[in-house]
């Protein structure tokens, strides 16, 4: 059987859930370097002009995703029915985001106000999870981001995240200039 | 000014906007002149909008605190050490958290356009593969039907520690009819009794009843109340033989 087909039905049927190389290896029976060749064929495959789909690396897993040269086209098929997040909810994700795990009383504490309706909404959007309880007083409960909020932000891991202490603009610039994750991991 | 709490995102984001229309640099600037300019729009604001959020007025109260030591300049008295969390305790503590909180709410910026880029392409979620997965199988286990029977007379003993052992409440009355005579009997043995002798039992109606029944005594001058000095025990004396 041609693997290089299975590896494509694969990145099909996951879909945004996406496959690790892992996933690849152990499903195809291949080694690592086998795996990493059969993705840059693909990769190579869709690079062409009239592909319409291409794989991304979005929160640690490989995903087929659509080219954002055609996402004029998408529009008009579906509208604008993007449904970004407010400030206070991207606040408190960077809070998480470079802190995590942490507990309400410290995001809080950074805020100056009340996040638990934010908490909340953010539990509610899979953007965050509860991942354990902390010693505190009171055992409260520790947030981390999950793998939902790297897709979100087009991530590959929490490692990617600018450095909170060196932003200003020319390093902002630079970092949507950043070649693709994947190029990386290939 | 013509600001509205709805444009900001709480008491720390009202405050970076107030350090950047003074065109002051946060490391230098003049922590009283800001809180006299928080605490002027705090009170210029409509009273039922601020009602939404408090957390404008715990900080707001905390300003005041602090430039209030400022002013008699006590930095360096240990305050009761406060763990709330929106607790400011100096004038380096406010600074520290704003330069934090500004930090956080600058990379948001990032965020928001990591967000719209990310939006340029689309996934699609996951195939539904359930028909391709085995059947579960629930009991593997060879359990038998007399597992079962034991395993729920196991749980009915269980339930039954659960119940109290039986108990019967009653409920014990006192009249001060009962009580003046009980006393009476005291003081037949010996003259005086302390007063605090008198309360045995520290139930709330044995305590009023007793007390009510000392009054009665005293007002038919049965007995007499003497106290040496104020504060000091007081001891019920019989009257006559």
């Amino acid at each position: 059987m041609n693997l290089l087909g299975v590896l494509e039905g694969l990145l099909f049927v996951m879909g945004d859930e996406g496959v690790t190389l892992e996933d690849i290896c152990k499903t195809l029976n291949i080694d690592e370097s086998k795996a990493k060749e059969l993705l840059i064929e693909l990769k190579k495959e869709y690079e062409k002009d009239e592909r319409g789909i291409k794989i991304s690396f979005l929160g640690n897993a490989f995903k087929l995703t659509t080219k954002k040269e055609h996402k004029e086209y998408y529009q008009k098929l579906i509208g604008n029915r993007e449904e970004t997040l407010s400030q206070a909810q991207l606040e408190v994700l960077a809070i998480i985001a470079y802190n995590e795990p942490i507990t309400r009383i410290e995001i809080d504490e950074i805020r100056g106000i009340s996040s638990s309706y934010v908490i909340k909404k953010l539990l509610s959007k899979d953007l965050i999870k509860v991942v354990g309880k902390s010693d505190l007083p009171g055992r409260p409960n520790l947030y981390k981001t999950t793998r939902e909020f790297l897709d979100c932000f087009g991530l590959a891991s929490i490692n990617d995240l600018p450095d909170l202490n060196l932003v200003n603009k020319e390093e902002k610039q630079e970092l949507f200039r950043k070649k693709e994750k994947i190029e990386e991991v290939l | 000014m013509n600001l509205q709490l709805q444009d900001f995102e709480g008491p720390f984001d009202l405050l970076l906007h107030l350090v950047r229309i003074s065109k002051m640099d946060i490391y230098t600037i003049n922590i009283s002149e800001i809180i006299n300019q928080y605490i002027d729009f705090i009170n210029s604001i409509d009273k039922n909008d601020i009602d939404k959020s408090s957390e404008y007025l715990v900080v707001s109260s905390e300003l005041i605190h602090l430039k209030s030591k400022m002013l008699i300049n006590k930095n360096e008295e240990e305050e009761e050490n406060t763990e709330d969390e929106f607790s400011i305790k100096s004038e380096e503590d406010l600074r520290e958290k704003l330069i934090e909180y500004e930090k956080y709410k600058n990379m948001t910026e990032v965020f928001r356009t990591l967000e719209e880029n990310r939006a340029d392409y689309y996934t699609k979620m996951p195939e539904n593969l359930k028909e391709y997965v085995d059947e579960e199988k629930i009991i593997n286990s060879d359990v038998s039907l007399n597992d079962l029977l034991e395993a729920f007379i196991g749980m009915q003993k269980r339930i039954n520690f659960q119940k109290p052992l039986t108990t019967k409440i009653t409920r014990k009355e006192y009249s001060v009819k009962e009580k003046i005579s009980e006393i009476r009997n005291i003081l037949q043995k010996k003259k005086t009794v302390e007063f605090s002798e008198l309360f045995d039992i520290f139930t709330k109606e044995n305590v009023v009843v007793t007390f009510l029944s000392i009054l009665d005594m005293s007002k038919n001058s049965e007995i007499i109340l003497k106290q040496d000095k104020i504060f000091s025990t007081i001891i019920i004396e019989r009257v006559g033989k």
